[in-house]
């Protein structure tokens, strides 16, 4: 196979287009159980939050198919996501719930008559499954007013007329949902708070050398296409007929990317960092520049590649004292 | 009226809802259009009658439909008020023959009693606000349903219907004026024509039960049909 051959028949591997690929974390599965409880427990909703960048989004989008009822019927589960606005009304929300899942919006149209779309439509999904309940996802809550989670409440209500569910998981960056919810302590929201915010779960990139072994031997296991050679082999086929696996990289990768983040004080691994060091790693750095002996300092180089020690922002007073 | 059926399909980038939980096991293309109006309040008329046209193939309306088109002198709807409260209108509520709702028991109107106009005028504007003939309020919409004996004898009725059409097809046995030509073949004198009742006659399904020695008149009668008592055997 010659050279230009590789690369034409790589050009559409899903490591080289932008989050090509899902990969499974224990972090992800461990969302799913938590979920899954919350659904089974009966619970009207709760919240899910974490560091930024670390897969929360990727991970409320990927919900779809995976949570189940006792029967293994799948529920079907919305997301939404709420964006920053002058407007910070109720009739937003439902207007941003229906635009979330492609519903038609119009003008005129006031929040009982945006929000009777969304939930026909979630009337509509859940009788097709053959379900009374479903889960609607509020990514990137931690932009709402503690005003506007009436609407989260009314649509509840409203489903509760007809003798359906639905369970309301917000997901939002840790500091600014956390808050937000120490906003809403007051009487006024102890409504609003038994509703959604008794149930809570944090969400948290890769934190250890497990963690990351389980994701890299994705790599050495996932195939494209679905009978062609695993990632690794598309890349490195040399390698992988040589019984090299990527996974063998995972002890002296987390001990690197420990050091960087002892230095840079970071809870876990977020998955776009993961993911993007791994991906420039198989893609690029191992078949340029081998695989036989592979250097400490290209490991380190994969890592900061990512970008996943720079906050410039915080950097920027340090440069102004100088 | 008459509203063709085809694949569904999101209709200019946005996906408009079929409003499956407001729906009945029976249907007319009438229904399918009102509740299709009822389940988008944010949609425009135009989007809903485009989504209508692509609608699924699922969403078929009843079999006995295609028969009224053909014999239907009109294009108006006749509606019971309280089906209408329910969204509920079968192809079969268009029949002369029934003479009261078989639900309800209550009389068919082209009306609507709430703002008085023509049923038919709700498919082409959503203004002025009717919770008979407009949107179902929400809190009623988890009530909708029929009990399932009522969908049950309306699908026999259906496909009683369908099988007479069908049958009449089919039939070979003489008619009386068959039996008068035989009996006057060179005649010019105007002949006692007998025509068999079209499907919108008021006596059809009286005529068809006949036929089939009136086996059916004691259902029909439960449904409000109009049906005769004596047989067509001399």
């Amino acid at each position: 196979m010659t050279v230009e051959a590789t690369s034409t028949d790589l050009s559409s591997h899903p490591l080289l287009e932008p989050k090509g690929v899902h990969f499974k974390t224990p972090a992800f599965d461990n969302l799913v159980e938590v979920l899954t409880e919350w659904l089974w427990g009966g619970a009207t909703g709760g919240f899910v939050f974490g560091a930024p960048r670390i897969g929360k989004s990727w991970a409320a989008r990927s919900l779809t198919d995976h949570l189940r009822q006792r029967d293994g019927c799948s529920v079907p589960v919305f997301y939404m996501s709420i964006v920053d606005r002058d407007n910070k009304s109720i009739a937003e929300v439902s207007r941003r719930a229906c635009i979330d899942q492609q519903l038609p919006i119009n003008v005129r149209a006031n929040a009982d008559r945006l929000s009777e779309q969304f939930l026909t439509h979630v009337c509509d999904v859940q009788t097709r499954a053959g379900l009374r309940t479903a889960v609607l996802i509020v990514d990137e809550f931690d932009h709402l007013t503690p005003r506007q989670f009436n609407a989260f409440a009314e649509m509840f209500n409203r489903l509760d007329q007809l003798h359906r569910t639905m369970m309301t998981v917000f997901i939002g960056n840790k500091a600014e949902a956390l808050k937000l919810l120490g906003a809403m302590e007051g009487n006024e929201y102890e409504r609003i708070r038994g509703r959604f915010f008794k149930r809570f779960h944090e969400y948290y990139g890769i934190r250890n050398r497990g963690e990351l072994m389980a994701l890299m031997q994705q790599y050495d296991t996932l195939r494209y296409p679905e009978n062609g050679p695993t990632y690794c082999a598309a890349f490195l086929p040399e390698a992988v007929n040589a019984g090299w696996r990527l996974a063998g990289l995972s002890k002296d990768l987390w001990r690197l990317y420990a050091e960087i983040a002892n230095a840079c004080e970071l809870e876990s691994w977020g998955l776009e960092y993961v993911v993007g060091t791994l991906n420039v790693l198989v893609t690029d750095l191992l078949p340029r520049y081998g695989w036989h002996d592979v250097d400490e300092e290209l490991l380190r180089e994969a890592v900061l590649l990512t970008h996943v020690a720079d906050d410039f922002v915080k950097a920027l007073p340090v440069e102004a004292k100088k | 009226m008459k509203f063709p059926v085809e694949e569904s399909a999101s209709i200019e980038g946005v996906r408009l809802n079929h409003g499956r939980s407001l729906a009945h096991p029976l249907q007319s293309s009438y229904a399918l259009a009102r509740r299709l109006i009822v389940a988008n309040p944010t949609a425009s008329m135009a989007a809903c009658f485009a989504f209508l046209k692509k609608s699924s193939s699922s969403e078929a309306v009843d079999s006995i439909e295609p028969y009224l088109w053909r014999n239907a002198p009109t294009d108006s709807v006749r509606q019971c008020v309280f089906c209408a409260q329910r969204l509920f209108h079968p192809s079969v509520y268009g029949l002369p023959a029934l003479t009261l709702c078989p639900v309800h028991h209550s009389p068919f109107s082209s009306h609507c009693p709430g703002c008085g106009h023509a049923w038919e005028r709700r498919l082409t504007r959503r203004t002025p606000q009717c919770e008979i003939c407009g949107s179902t309020p929400w809190a009623e919409r988890g009530t909708i349903q029929l009990k399932q004996r009522l969908y049950r004898q309306l699908k026999w009725f259906n496909d009683w219907l369908v099988n007479c059409q069908s049958n009449r097809k089919a039939h070979t046995y003489p008619e009386l004026f068959d039996i008068y030509r035989q009996l006057r073949p060179r005649s010019n004198v105007e002949s006692p024509r007998f025509t068999q009742p079209e499907l919108c006659h008021p006596f059809y399904a009286a005529f068809e039960s006949q036929k089939r020695n009136g086996v059916a008149n004691q259902r029909l009668s439960q449904l409000h049909v109009i049906t005769h008592s004596q047989s067509l055997c001399c």
